[in-house]
């Protein structure tokens, strides 16, 4: 379809209206808003698709508000090769008209032209398509729904080569996933039902004929064994015979050998019996032998121990009279040391008899030194008690003293002065108070007061000071009253008793002062009292010592004297006692000698007095035996006895000689062999007999549980799962097979067929984006992925502006795909408001390009942004048109 | 002297055929003792004095105790004795089945197992009856002359029961069991025996030129290879000569049968053969199928197949005799009208199918069952 000419008449705001396209290439229709540039297609969408009379809400609403008159369409179009003026008017006064110039004239009106042009528009129109290019003013530009678009979807068959198939090819291909799916999963799995179910059917069965085979196999070796059993059942008894019978002659031979050794045990008694005799009389002829001997050695031995008795006499008595002397030197060198020890004891006392008298007298002084510092103190405290005076008073008297002396010298030197000069003497009173001046003297005084000099009888004087220092005269007078107050405070008359006053205070502290230090020097940690016991104690006892000390020898004269002496008794003492120790061991030594000639004299005289007794007493054995028999009686006796051990000896030897030829042991062993033999062959065939019962019952009891008739059972079973099995898995790789080649047939078809649309927006593309810019689309023909400079994104994250542009490049690929067979004209209303001014000028190269191919109408308030559109007819709509 | 009895062998009660289904199975197991049973009337309107039964009486020894007690439930409507011989199946050791309680508590009294070789049980003065029963899988020795050796020659009839291989039929120098034939009749020529009734071969079978030893096969049908099952021989034994025969008394059939398929046509032939089938329930069919067929062929095939899956006790593949190729046609996909990538997918599918191997069967069978789905959908 083709759009040449639209106009409109009392159409919804606009009066009228009239805008010519250009049939090919880009119409750019230029007006500010509300011009009326969007209702252009709104109307040419009622012209095509409304009837007349329609009431529908989108004719009514194009109605002018304003008028009661119908709003009237009119469009030049080309449709499916026609070319015609078609018109309509609605809602008042309503119309169609139609008139077709070419192939063939024709002038139809009302429905008839109505469906004249429906027809030609089914012929030529995708409406879907149409409809999905068309940008709409305000609506966000984004990718168009190209799927299902018959127009477009029958030029990317024919770019593609090959036929997408009907619907007919979707069902197949629906059908035989459906079919694949009862076999497989979605990711090309054997299904457990119904594959793995089968084969678990299978694998049951053949694992159950696996035990039953076992099973047979065993029972099949069970037979076999049991007929092997019956042969040696039969072979055991027939050899249990043979080997009773060599039992029997087993026995005979132990029998006679057995006889044999009873023989010889009896001969063995009977040689043992004279052996005896034999040994026996050979002891009596030792004994005697022995029992003589005997008596020569305790013979011998008692005259021994008597030489040894009489020499050990002498030897003791020299010992005795050595202990004695050594007895006697000890107890001398005894009283010696006692002596020493005790004048060594009395100069120790005499010692601490004069260091307690050096003691007595140090306590005496100290004790003198207290009394006397106590009794200073004492007269210190009385003076003090005396004392009024303090510091304070002593500092407050010393600085009113200083005032008033002040007070007075500025009295003084503010008052007259009196100067006197005698020439002669003079005897004068002075307020009353004498004084004599000789000749040539001179008294002076100033007149603070009121002053009487008198010269006797001479001359009565008054001065009486002036009223100019008063004030200085009663500060004076203040000072003074203040000091004399100070000074009764005190307790003295004046300043100077002030000062001796307290000088006294001083002097009776500084005794006390010294009393505590002479306290704290002498008496330390005791008392007065303390001092005067231990005094008392020291006196009386060295008072108790020289009363009762011997009067030899004297007491020495002083300490060192006594030190002197206490030395030398010391060392006495010690050469004493070394003496007497050694005397001790001397003592020792004599007496260890003594016991140990003691204990041999005693020993030597116990052992002769043994020796007396057996000597005794083996003489009188001896006496006795050769009473009951003589020594050559003995004699005799022994060599008859041997002769007839010998005898009975040779007598058994020949009677062991033949007991080894019948060997007794071998007849027993073989004797045991036979009867082991016999017992084994009775257990083997007890056993055999015992196994052949067991296998019997084991054999009846398997021959019950029908295990052949089982295993064919079995057999059956699962040549029957198997070939389920087989026929199933056949049936699978059919739908396999099947899906997966109309799986790969139809992914390639997809590939082919969207490659002219991809390869179209592409080639638009490269203008705006460069030449890199690569696009992906899904089988529903929507951009998926964009890819610029070999980075690729999907298209979700894309700005608004990349969006735009490339919904926009969809289109005009879409369009121009299509326009290959039966074209639809794009419209853009007012877009690419999201596209910068880098990106516009791309844009009108890819506009103008889509333009030699289909029919472009751009309708925009801003034609600057389609400034780059290059052979563009531009077309503006005039502000007037409207109401 | 005369005799008339029932020859009979190889019942194998018990036993179990894997191609079979668990109904198939059925019916299998209750048709062998069907034939049991009418092998005992059979003895009756024939007028025979015993039944012999020459080995073989059960499929295994081990066999289930429902089975042991059944039988001998069928054995007790006989109103003849009836002697059973211990085979190859069911030798007389230590497990045999006729040492079993099953069988101790169960058997009736006419019915007499011959345990013991060369034991001679009088049926009447005059009529005797010997076996020569295996007492392990493996004899060591040819068992008839082993029995005939220690027999003197009788007046009477004495009819001995054997099973095995013999020697004229299976020449195996290394089987030293194999019944040597020559010595069997030289034992028939002394009088020592008069019949040598056989067991083992399943197929009815006279053996050597006396008339007297006989094949009696199973009387029921076991495996596609025998000829002839499903009899009894009633015998007859005069004074001048010996009658023998056979009586049918088997209701199952193994059928072998190869079918050259090149179209629909073939097809039908194939699926009118199978209708045309009798006793169909009892008739177990191994079909060798050669030839080429299309995709639709194929399937259609398979509906015919199918179908006599469902008719007959069972069919099965003869794998050394199917030589059936798939190949696809464009015929096969002419009217479907696929187009875009269904057309692409089925052409890489048929050109799979003809490279061989396993993964060209799967491209045919997808073929079919693309085939199938958009069958299905229009």
């Amino acid at each position: 379809m083709k759009i040449k000419r639209l106009r409109l008449k009392n159409f919804g705001g606009v009066v009228e209206s009239e805008v010519a396209f250009a049939p090919r290439g880009v119409t750019i229709v230029e007006g500010p808003n509300e011009v009326g540039k969007s209702s252009l297609f709104q109307a040419l969408n009622l012209l095509l698709d409304y009837r007349d009379d329609s009431q529908s809400k989108e004719v009514r609403a194009v109605k002018p508000a304003d008028r009661d008159v119908g709003a009237e369409v009119e469009a030049d179009l080309e449709i499916a090769g026609a070319d015609l003026t078609y018109m309509k008017k609605f809602n008042r006064n309503t119309e169609t008209r139609l008139t077709i110039r070419t192939p063939r004239a024709e002038s139809l009106t009302g429905r008839e032209a109505h469906e004249r042009v429906e027809t030609l528009l089914q012929a030529d129109l995708d409406t879907n398509l149409w409809k999905a290019l068309r940008i709409v003013q305000g609506v966000r530009v984004d990718l168009p729904e190209l799927k299902e678009q018959p127009a477009l979807t029958k030029a990317l068959d024919r770019a593609a080569g090959v036929a997408r198939g009907s619907d007919q090819e979707d069902t197949l291909f629906e059908a035989a996933r459906g079919e694949y799916l009862r076999y497989w999963t979605d990711k090309g799995k054997e299904k457990e039902d119904p594959i793995g179910r089968c084969r678990g059917t299978v694998l049951a069965a053949d694992n159950r004929l696996q035990e039953l085979a076992s099973e047979l196999r065993a029972l099949d070796s069970d037979v076999d064994r049991h007929s092997q059993l019956q042969a040696s059942v039969v072979a055991a008894r027939a050899s249990a015979g043979p080997l009773e019978d060599g039992l029997a002659k087993c026995d005979a031979l132990v029998e006679a050998a057995t006889s044999l050794r009873d023989e010889v045990e009896r001969l063995r008694a009977t040689h043992e019996g004279s052996n005896n005799v034999a040994a026996g009389a050979a002891l009596a002829l030792e004994s005697r032998q022995t029992l003589a001997g005997s008596l020569a050695l305790h013979a011998s031995n008692v005259e021994e121990l008597t030489r040894r008795q009489e020499t050990l006499g002498p030897e003791l008595a020299k010992a005795i009279a050595r202990l004695d002397k050594a007895r006697a030197s000890r107890d001398t060198l005894r009283i010696q040391a006692a002596d020493a020890g005790a004048l060594e004891t009395l100069r120790r006392k005499d010692l601490d008899y004069w260091g307690n008298t050096l003691q007595l007298e140090q306590m005496e002084e100290r004790l003198g030194r207290v009394l006397k510092a106590e009794l200073e103190a004492s007269a210190a405290v009385e003076q003090l008690a005396t004392l009024v005076i303090t510091k304070s008073l002593r500092d407050k008297i010393r600085s009113l003293d200083a005032d008033t002396n002040i007070a007075r010298v500025m009295l003084e030197a503010s008052s007259p002065k009196l100067q006197v000069q005698a020439l002669t003497a003079l005897d004068l009173t002075v307020n009353e108070a004498p004084r004599s001046l000789p000749a040539g003297d001179s008294l002076s005084s100033g007149v603070p007061e009121p002053l009487t000099l008198i010269v006797k009888d001479v001359v009565e004087i008054r001065f009486s000071p002036g009223t100019s220092d008063s004030a200085l005269r009663e500060r004076l007078s203040a000072a003074e009253r203040e000091l004399c107050a100070a000074c009764e405070a005190a307790g003295v008359q004046n300043f100077e008793e002030a000062e001796l006053a307290w000088a006294s205070r001083e002097t009776a502290e500084r005794v006390l002062t010294a009393r505590d230090n002479i306290y704290k020097d002498n008496l330390r940690d005791l008392t007065r009292s303390d001092l005067e016991q231990r005094i008392k104690r020291t006196r009386a006892r060295l008072d108790s010592y020289t009363s009762t000390r011997p009067s030899t020898p004297d007491l020495p004269g002083g300490l060192d004297e006594a030190r002197r002496l206490v030395t030398g008794a010391e060392s006495s003492a010690a050469v004493a006692a070394d003496d007497l120790s050694k005397a001790e061991d001397a003592l020792e030594n004599s007496r260890n000698s003594n016991d140990q000639l003691r204990e041999q004299g005693a020993g030597v005289t116990a052992l002769l007095d043994q020796a007396t007794a057996d000597l005794g007493r083996v003489t009188a054995e001896l006496a006795k035996a050769r009473s009951l028999a003589t020594d050559s009686q003995l004699e005799e006796q022994a060599t008859r006895t041997a002769e007839k051990a010998h005898s009975t000896a040779a007598e058994l030897r020949k009677a062991e000689d033949r007991l080894a030829v019948a060997d007794l042991d071998g007849a027993v062993a073989r004797r045991q062999a036979a009867r082991e033999a016999r017992q084994d062959g009775r257990d083997r065939l007890d056993k055999l007999e015992r196994e052949l019962e067991a296998l019997g019952v084991r054999l009846e009891t398997l021959g019950e549980r029908g295990l052949g008739e089982a295993h064919a059972e079995c057999e059956r079973n699962l040549f029957e799962a198997r070939s389920a099995l087989e026929r199933l898995l056949a049936r699978a790789a059919a739908a396999l097979t099947l899906y997966r080649a109309l799986e790969r047939a139809r992914d390639a078809a997809r590939i082919a067929y969207v490659a002219p649309l991809r390869e179209s927006i592409e080639r638009l593309g490269r203008h705006v984006f460069g030449p890199s810019f690569r696009v992906g689309l899904n089988d529903e023909l929507r951009v998926v992925t964009r890819t610029l400079d070999g980075i690729t994104l999907p298209f979700e994250v894309l700005s608004s502006g990349a969006k735009e542009q490339i919904g926009l490049l969809v289109r005009l690929a879409a369009a121009a795909v299509a326009t290959g067979g039966t074209g639809v004209p794009l419209v853009l209303d007012d877009a690419l408001g999201s596209t910068g001014p880098e990106r516009l000028e791309g844009i009108g190269a890819v506009l103008s390009l889509a333009g030699r191919e289909c029919q472009a109408i751009v309708l925009t308030s801003a034609p600057e942004r389609y400034a780059h559109v290059g052979g563009a007819t531009h077309v503006r709509l005039a502000t007037p048109a409207q109401t | 002297m005369s005799a008339r009895f029932l020859h009979t062998s190889d019942w194998q009660l018990g036993v179990t055929r894997r191609f079979l289904s668990e109904e198939s199975q059925s019916l299998w197991s209750a048709a062998r003792l069907d034939s049991i049973r009418a092998l005992g009337r059979l003895a009756d309107t024939e007028k025979c004095e015993f039944v012999v039964v020459a080995g073989d009486v059960f499929e295994t020894n081990q066999v289930d105790r429902r089975t042991v007690v059944r039988a001998c439930e069928v054995l007790s409507a006989f109103s003849v004795p009836v002697f059973l011989l211990p085979g190859n199946h069911d030798p007389l050791d230590a497990a045999s089945v006729f040492r079993s309680a099953a069988w101790k508590d169960s058997k009736p009294k006419h019915v007499h197992v011959l345990e013991e070789p060369g034991r001679l049980l009088e049926v009447r003065p005059g009529l005797q009856v010997v076996g020569a029963p295996w007492t392990s899988k493996r004899p060591l020795r040819d068992l008839v002359a082993a029995v005939t050796a220690e027999l003197s020659p009788y007046s009477g009839v004495r009819v001995l029961a054997a099973h095995g291989a013999v020697d004229s039929l299976s020449p195996d120098p290394s089987n030293p069991a194999l019944i040597r034939v020559a010595a069997a009749e030289e034992s028939l020529t002394e009088g020592r025996i008069h019949y040598l009734a056989l067991g083992d071969r399943h197929s009815l079978t006279k053996i050597g030129d006396t008339g007297r030893i006989w094949y009696s096969g199973t009387p029921e049908a076991y495996d596609f290879d025998e000829v002839d099952p499903g009899h009894v021989l009633v015998v007859e034994i005069g004074d001048s000569a010996t009658h023998a025969s056979a009586h049918q008394v088997g209701s199952w059939q193994f059928l072998r049968q190869q079918f050259d398929l090149s179209g629909t046509p073939d097809i039908e032939a194939l699926t009118q053969w199978v209708d045309s089938l009798p006793n169909k329930a009892r008739t177990v069919m191994k079909l060798g199928l050669v030839g080429t067929l299309t995709i639709r062929q194929r399937a259609l095939l398979e509906v015919t197949l199918d179908r006599a899956r469902d008719l007959l006790a069972a069919v099965v593949d003869s794998e050394t005799r199917s030589e059936l190729s798939v190949t696809p046609d464009d015929s096969d996909f002419a009217d479907l009208a696929l187009s875009g990538f269904a057309k692409t997918a089925v052409s890489e599918l048929r050109l799979a199918s003809e490279a061989g191997g396993p993964e060209a069967v799967a491209a045919r069978d997808a073929l079919g069952l693309l085939v199938r789905l958009v069958g299905r959908d229009s």
